[in-house]
């Protein structure tokens, strides 16, 4: 059986960077030990990656030296702190929509409160001009004055 | 002593050096990178259901430094063309690695990131893939590339 160069190529990468699993690898082996021209890519390609493994690999600078940790207690304060903000601002803005609510109704109470007459009905003067001389006042709550009823025949 | 025993502390005495040098590639300021790593785990302290829920804590940290990275380039407005350690550094000795450092410092950014994560930080795929928020495959595709693309440039005449 022979494996296609780009599969195979694939394969060897997989295996240099140590992602293959242990039959595939066997199997693999089994492959390579017949076919010289795979080992001959094994190499490039083992080579490879060693060789960009030892280049990203550079030793760490003096300034890269990890610091302690900034104060693992004082981040959980600060969490801790920070939820108790959240809920202290959600607390804060009901009790105002709640005092809100209630100063408004209350304010409205009293407004009702002090003025007693404000939906009362109160009788009102209507005045009907006639041509004739007599001007008779009236009220909403009266009929209109007999002498009204003529004033169309002017 | 008492705060060797936090979880928090112990994630950043296995992994606090690798996620400082990738930040410090990531953003090319020592300074920076200091704060992004300290910001990265007041993250993990904020949330620590995330870590517990995490398949693997390590990637999950490097996903949120990831994050903070690229929060913190947007900030600045600029992005390395190459990672600072490859392009300052001329004192290696041996002209393979030499040639080699250029070879990964022309490769595409995506390519570099997944072969840094894999041979620097030794993530496996499936890390890598929950780093960049990309499938697996991707992964191997763009691990594939910058191999062959490494070894076309060191064997130009292999191929």
């Amino acid at each position: 059986m022979l494996i296609e160069r780009t599969t195979l190529e694939r394969l060897l990468i997989d295996r240099a960077l140590g992602e293959i699993s242990p039959d595939a690898d066997e199997l693999l082996e089994a492959y390579l030990s017949r076919e010289p021209e795979g080992r001959r890519l094994l190499a490039q390609i083992n080579e490879t990656v060693e060789l960009a493994k030892r280049a990203v690999s550079a030793p760490m600078r003096e300034q890269e030296r990890l610091c302690p940790l900034r104060r693992v207690a004082h981040l959980e304060m600060n969490a801790r702190w920070r939820r108790f903000r959240k809920i202290a601002v959600a607390s804060v803005l009901l009790l105002a929509c709640i005092s809100s609510g209630f100063g408004l109704g209350y304010w409205l109470f009293i407004q009702d409160v002090g003025r007693p007459d404000l939906f009362k009905v109160v009788p009102t003067v209507q005045v009907t001009i006639c041509p004739s001389e007599t001007y008779l006042p009236t009220t909403a709550m009266t009929p209109p004055a007999p002498t009204a009823a003529n004033h169309n025949t002017f | 002593m008492k705060e060797s025993a936090n979880p928090i502390d112990e994630l950043y005495r296995l992994h606090g050096k690798s996620i400082l040098r990738y930040l410090q590639r990531f953003v090319g300021d020592a300074e920076c990178a200091q704060d992004l790593l300290q910001e990265t785990f007041a993250v993990a302290v904020r949330r620590p259901a995330c870590i517990a829920e995490a398949t693997s804590p390590r990637a999950w940290l490097f996903a949120v430094a990831r994050n903070m990275g690229m929060n913190a380039l947007r900030r600045r407005r600029r992005f390395a063309a190459l990672p600072p350690h490859l392009a300052a550094n001329g004192r290696s000795p041996d002209a393979r690695i030499e040639e080699m450092l250029q070879a990964i410092a022309n490769l595409p950014d995506i390519e570099r990131e997944a072969l840094e994560l894999r041979l620097r930080e030794d993530l496996s795929y499936r890390e890598i893939a929950t780093v960049l928020k990309i499938p697996v495959g991707t992964v191997r595709s763009r691990l594939h590339r910058a191999v062959q693309r490494l070894r076309s440039r060191l064997n130009p005449v292999g191929d």
